[in-house]
């Protein structure tokens, strides 16, 4: 996810850390937190099914399917909500944060 | 009574003259308040907001009128009325004193808002609860949310959690890899 957003960081070892290194890093303002919430819960979500996935339908993804799966739903989320794209959302594949228009 | 849950749990009634307490809210005889512990005498109570001092001018001894209920008791709730008239018993209003707050975690000094300060940042489950609330996110679905608050309080059922609750063995806690 940090490779899609083009961004670096070494994971803490708690989950409450996480949580707020992850959200902090692309920058500190309120409308940056908030998108990096989103992806983290929807990182989290993503994470959790597959492990249902694995453990009781014996079957799983690859780590492209999950990351497909974070890109595609973070997409729905801010459009089903009327966010904006400054520069449209045809390059969300490979770079988000200008999609946003948070470079 | 009062309605702040962090100051009531950690003080209670010092009864006086008792006509600044709540007979059945406040917490003023025992440990909890009347009205949880004798639940159904407060549900069927006629006088749910009196003071201590109004209850006692009423006549709080068995058969006392401080006890005008909206109907007829049954003998089990006569005897519930019975214990509570034996805690008060021991109880003595003193005309000459004003009812006061005590602070439980320092009797002697009473309330300060240093110590309650103390209290709170000591206890690290506050923080995280500041946490929590950046779980909720408008643009997120509730199920989503709900997933990552359970996360966070480390309430989901994962292997260790079910393996506390004594639901699964100790035999079934491979990870899920098997290794």
């Amino acid at each position: 996810m940090r490779y899609w957003l083009g961004v670096s960081g070494v994971d803490p070892y708690n989950v409450h850390d996480h949580f707020l290194q992850f959200t902090n890093a692309i920058g500190s303002t309120r409308t940056r937190t908030s998108f990096m919430r989103l992806l983290w819960l929807l990182g989290v979500w993503v994470i959790w099914n597959e492990r249902n996935h694995r453990l009781f339908n014996n079957d799983q993804n690859s780590m492209l399917d999950l990351m497909e799966k974070v890109k595609c739903n973070s997409l729905w989320w801010l459009k089903a909500n009327n966010v904006t794209f400054p520069l449209g959302s045809q390059r969300w594949w490979s770079d988000p944060l200008m999609c946003l228009g948070f470079d | 009574m009062c309605t702040c849950y962090f100051f009531f749990y950690k003080s209670v009634c010092k009864v006086g003259k008792g006509a600044n307490t709540s007979f059945w809210k406040d917490r003023w005889l025992g440990d909890i308040p009347l009205c949880q512990r004798f639940s159904r005498l407060f549900d069927l109570s006629s006088y749910k907001s009196s003071t201590v001092a109004e209850m006692f001018s009423l006549g709080w001894e068995e058969g006392g009128l401080a006890w005008g209920c909206r109907r007829r008791l049954w003998d089990w709730e006569e005897e519930m009325i019975g214990e509570c008239c034996r805690l008060l018993d021991n109880f003595v209003l003193q005309t000459d004193v004003h009812d006061r707050w005590q602070w439980l975690h320092d009797v002697a000094g009473g309330y300060t808002v240093r110590g309650a300060y103390y209290i709170l940042t000591s206890q690290a489950q506050h923080i995280r609860d500041d946490r929590g609330e950046l779980v909720w996110h408008k643009h997120v679905p509730l199920n989503v949310s709900i997933l990552a608050w359970r996360l966070l309080r480390d309430r989901l059922l994962t292997r260790n959690n079910l393996l506390r609750r004594g639901i699964v063995q100790h035999t079934a806690t491979q990870c899920v890899t098997g290794c």
